[in-house]
């Protein structure tokens, strides 16, 4: 019995180890007019593993704060705010978060939470995950 | 797409093993001055396969076997 238990303690950690993710993640903007419109990545995670994040200005939005994570930073393969903040000028801007190297095994089910917290009048905010 | 506030979900169900990606995607179109504070989040959700309940199925009824002939033997 204790030869059965040390066995499956084994196959266990065994398990959890080869599941450990590399995953990668990147923080991207895209503007009408900025950048020829062409997406351009702002963040990667070089400081800390599965997370990045980015704050600045990008084209009529004058402040963005935008924070993207993976694992092993979080335990989901993606958790994202993104703050902006635009001017007088009416504008679209697109941010990308993706997460690389996600490893995935069998069957799984995705379930996309999409929030929209705060929005002004006349704005829109069309949120999507793939 | 929202005009306001508001939260929404969607389900896929992908089959697959070795590694993804997963993107999403912010678009905000604004008419003027003003913020937004938007949020996105993804979880699994790991559905077992058909030989993986079978598996386990099986190792439960070995267990149970197993548990019962000790328990006779302790009796006898």
């Amino acid at each position: 019995m204790r030869n059965v238990l040390t066995t499956t303690a084994v196959l266990v950690a065994g398990l959890s180890f080869a599941t450990q993710s590399n995953a990668e993640i990147f923080i991207g903007l895209q503007e009408t007019g900025v950048n020829g419109g062409v997406l351009k990545t702002m963040a990667t995670d070089t400081v800390i593993t599965g997370f990045a994040n980015f704050a600045g200005k990008y084209g009529v939005y004058t402040i963005n704060a935008i924070t993207a994570s993976t694992p092993p930073a979080s335990v989901d393969p993606l958790d994202s705010t993104a703050m902006n903040i635009s001017s007088a000028t009416p504008g679209e801007l697109k941010v990308f978060v993706s997460a690389t190297d996600v490893p995935l095994s069998g069957v799984t089910q995705f379930l996309s939470s999409l929030t929209s917290n705060t929005l002004p009048t006349g704005w829109t905010a069309h949120l999507s995950t793939y | 797409m929202f005009k306001g506030i508001g939260g929404d979900i969607d389900l896929a169900i992908v089959s697959h093993s070795g590694l993804i990606s997963v993107t999403g995607i912010y678009d905000l179109t604004s008419n003027g001055s003003g913020t937004a504070l938007s949020t996105l989040h993804v979880e699994t959700i790991q559905i077992p396969e058909p030989s993986s309940l079978f598996l386990l199925g099986a190792s439960l009824t070995m267990m149970g076997m197993f548990a019962h002939r000790l328990k006779a033997k302790s009796r006898a």
